[in-house]
């Protein structure tokens, strides 16, 4: 028993009140992005109205004064760049109805002028369906699992799998938290395409994205044809990026899954719409539907069964990201649609 | 988060309300079973069940002098907290292991276990078996459900005892006496342990070993099973740590749960350091009503052999558990035989000390192989890896293996050391206070990247 004793140091309950309200108050204020954050991913409900309720102002008047700061420096200090990016993404998200913050147009894939598509218009690609290439153990097949947040446990579960089953196949991993296609201001993942397949130089890119991609469009909003079009256009234009140069590089799209609560659900459905309508316009492009494989006849579910008939808690308490267990669902997928066009060994 | 706002709002309404109990009663018990409901409402009425069938008990055990009215009544609220947590937590292990053995196809519930049942089991049977032991006289009815859902140690302990708990009920709890420094330090340090510590072992090195044993050679294999060791302590500590830290501010004291238990000289050190109220428990409830000591060395084998089988079936139906009591039944047996044999060995105090602390600790991570693995082949998966060779896959990393090394010393830590840090703590002016545990909040969550949570291990049990 935590017995009282005499030296115990002890203060009245007024004051240990005082001194909580003052850490919460130091906390939420020097993090007001991440605790935005934070209720975004919670379930809708009186404790998410209040949290949003109190973080969306105080975020505002945080980013006025670059309160955020000493948090993305420690970010930036301990290896996590990419929740920075979150964290201004946060921030820009509550800001954007009234910053407006301006949307850099990804290349047109028609190669405007200073695009980086307008160096190399069309690829000549293989024919769709087609073995790619045979790969070995003296050439496995490059695999770059990009996106992100949802990347990385999908990555290094394909990974494992890969390592597993002894495939002739090598997957590097990067993932880039906190990054979409509606926001390039923030984070350009034309850009990123472009040098991601000049560094890995990649046989296939599986890029899974989409968990940051809830804001509008060019003034349209989520769910309008105007802005599933422009989505579109984006997942076209990125993953143009990706293979240009290498006519037999392959981009495997992986749309987000069901996610537990509102407005998630409705968003993500038009993404991975979005990313369906792209697939004819590029050859090289390929989309995973994670989303109905992984869910409750199309309802969340946190748990999933594996083929050993174990019952595996697969997602984050956040409702949208699989857990590490849980992300061997969508590797698998992604596997089983890598084996459909690659002879691996 | 939701915790954070759920505290905030109900500590400073607790304090109100302390003066005035019969406002303060229902209240801590509608917070109580608010808190339960959010995690899944429909097991709020297991709780209120086992609470009535309890209480009822323990009542007519009280009220009653014929000795067959009492055993009955003892007799009917111990089989159905057993029962609830049988149908919760073991039907399905019993169905799957007769399903596969005699090849039947019985069919499985797949229900998901209440949050917290086998803690509030174990301490509603201790509740009726000290009522009729006459040590414990019954609690008034809305004292018990309070104690029964206290919301501090509802979920993952520490069990704590009616006789610890009741009396503190008796009285409005003293607002001038808060230890809010220890209460503070044990909350902060349960963070760093938990979001710091546990989880990222867990996520960037356990996992993926217990994952995939056969792509992992023998030092990532090794580092995994230590890492595992310190990631299972590190979590249940850090729950408990905090727990007992909520209640403190809240004006209730539970007992400690852990002491250094990597420090063990033995394993039967080990259990007095590990999980203590469990261990208590098993003792009081389950080692001595089975003989304990008495009859005999062989007698005792088998009562330490039983209640650590026992031990391990509580904490999950499933064979790896079974084997994890077992290696410590058989570890303690092997013990008292070594004792008994009184073995001259001409070796220095400090350095049989020091074997002992290694081997002890050994055995234990040995134990927690399969306590963690999902099934016995990944469990030997593991142990096979453990002399194997092949390339690294990078997941031992300095940071990884600095926070195991760092964790394992703070247990060496001289005690008081704490006791320290909590009266310099209290001599810094209320703000100082506030902003430099505000500031650890920070940067325990810029550490932890933000990722989200993982489920604490023990609420699984």
């Amino acid at each position: 028993m935590s017995e009282e004793n005499s030296s115990e140091p002890v203060t009245t309950a007024r004051q240990a009140g005082r001194v909580i309200r003052i850490a919460l108050a130091t906390a939420l204020l020097l993090n007001t992005a991440g605790v935005v954050r934070a209720g975004l991913g919670m379930p809708s409900g009186p404790t998410r109205d209040l949290l949003l309720g109190v973080a969306r102002p105080l975020d505002g008047f945080a980013g006025l004064l670059d309160l955020n700061r000493p948090r993305s420096s420690l970010d930036a200090m301990l290896g996590h760049p990419d929740s920075v990016t979150g964290d201004q993404q946060t921030h820009l998200e509550q800001d954007a109805d009234r910053l407006q913050p301006p949307v850099q147009r990804p290349p047109a894939p028609d190669g405007a002028p200073g695009s980086p598509v307008a160096a190399d218009p069309e690829p000549r690609l293989a024919p769709v369906g087609a073995e790619v290439r045979r790969a070995t153990a003296a050439d496995p097949l490059r695999i770059l699992v990009t996106g992100d947040s949802l990347s990385d446990f999908d990555g290094q579960q394909l990974s494992r799998l890969v390592a597993s089953e002894h495939l002739p196949a090598k997957v590097r991993v990067q993932a880039r938290n906190g990054t979409g296609l509606t926001q390039p201001s923030v984070f350009d993942w034309s850009d990123e395409a472009a040098q991601d397949a000049a560094d890995f130089d990649p046989d296939v890119v599986v890029m899974v994205l989409g968990a940051n991609d809830g804001w509008p469009l060019e003034g349209h909003d989520v769910g309008s044809n105007a802005w599933n079009q422009e989505y579109a256009r984006r997942v076209e234009a990125v993953s143009r990026d990706f293979i240009a140069g290498d006519p037999q590089r392959r981009v495997y799209w992986v749309g987000p899954p069901v996610p537990r609560s509102a407005p998630w659900i409705h968003i993500f459905a038009r993404i991975n719409d979005a990313v369906r309508a792209a697939v004819p316009e590029v050859p090289g492009l390929r989309y995973v539907d994670v989303a109905d494989p992984t869910s409750d006849h199309g309802q969340y579910t946190d748990y999933l069964t594996d083929p050993a008939g174990h019952r595996v808690l697969a997602r984050q308490h956040d409702g949208i990201h699989f857990s590490f267990a849980g992300s061997v669902f969508p590797a698998r997928i992604v596997l089983t649609a890598l084996r459909g066009e690659y002879t691996l060994g | 988060m939701q915790f954070a706002i759920f505290f905030a709002i109900v500590l400073p309404l607790s304090w109100g309300l302390m003066p005035r109990q019969r406002l303060w009663r229902p209240f801590i018990l509608a917070a109580s079973y608010y808190f339960y409901a959010a995690a899944d409402w429909h097991y709020v009425l297991l709780l209120a069940g086992s609470t009535v069938v309890n209480q009822l008990a323990a009542t007519i055990i009280a009220r009653r002098s014929e000795t067959k009215t009492r055993d009955a009544a003892l007799i009917t609220a111990v089989t159905l907290d057993l029962g609830a947590l049988g149908v919760f937590k073991y039907l399905d292990f019993f169905s799957a292991s007769v399903n596969s053995s005699l090849g039947l196809s019985l069919g499985l519930l797949h229900w998901v276990l209440p949050v917290g049942v086998s803690f509030y089991t174990f301490q509603a049977i201790s509740y009726v078996v000290d009522v009729h032991r006459g040590r414990t006289a019954p609690a008034k009815p809305l004292d018990y459900a309070i104690y029964a859902s206290f919301f501090p140690h509802l979920v993952a302990g520490p069990i704590v005892r009616a006789s610890e708990f009741i009396p503190q009920l008796a009285g409005p709890r003293d607002p001038d006496r808060v230890p809010a420094a220890r209460a503070f330090g044990l909350i902060a340090g349960g963070l760093v342990k938990k979001m710091v510590v546990a989880d990222m072992i867990g996520t960037k090195l356990v996992e993926p070993v217990f994952g995939t044993p056969q792509a992992h050679n023998g030092t990532e294999t090794l580092m995994a099973v230590y890492g595992y060791a310190v990631q299972i302590y590190c979590d249940f500590s850090a729950y408990t740590d905090m727990a007992i830290g909520l209640a403190l501010l809240l004006g209730f004291r539970f007992p400690d749960n852990f002491d250094r238990p990597y420090t063990a000289r033995s394993l039967q050190d080990f259990w007095r350091r590990w999980h203590m109220t469990l261990s208590r428990w098993l003792r009081d409830y389950l080692y001595i009503p089975l003989g304990g000591n008495r009859g005999g060395s062989l007698k005792t084998y088998r009562n330490l052999m039983l209640t650590m089988l026992l031990g391990g079936l509580w904490h999950g139906a499933a064979w790896t558990f079974v084997i994890w009591g077992g290696i410590h039944g058989v570890g303690l047996a092997a013990e008292r035989v070594w004792t008994s044999l009184a073995i001259p060995v001409r070796i220095p105090q400090p350095v049989k000390t020091a074997v002992a602390r290694v081997v002890t600790f050994h055995v234990v991570c040995l134990a927690w192989v399969f306590f963690r693995a999902p099934d016995l082949n990944t469990a030997f998966a593991v142990l096979g890896r453990l002399f194997a060779g092949g390339p690294n896959t990078g997941i031992v990393t300095p940071t990884i293996v600095l926070l195991i090394v760092t964790a394992l010393a703070v247990q060496w830590l001289p005690r008081g050391t704490g006791a320290r840090l909590q009266k310099a703590f209290v001599t810094l002016p209320v703000y100082a206070q506030g902003i430099s545990l505000g500031a650890l909040l920070l940067v325990v969550a810029a550490v932890s990247g933000g990722q989200g949570v993982a489920p604490f291990i023990y609420f699984r049990f």
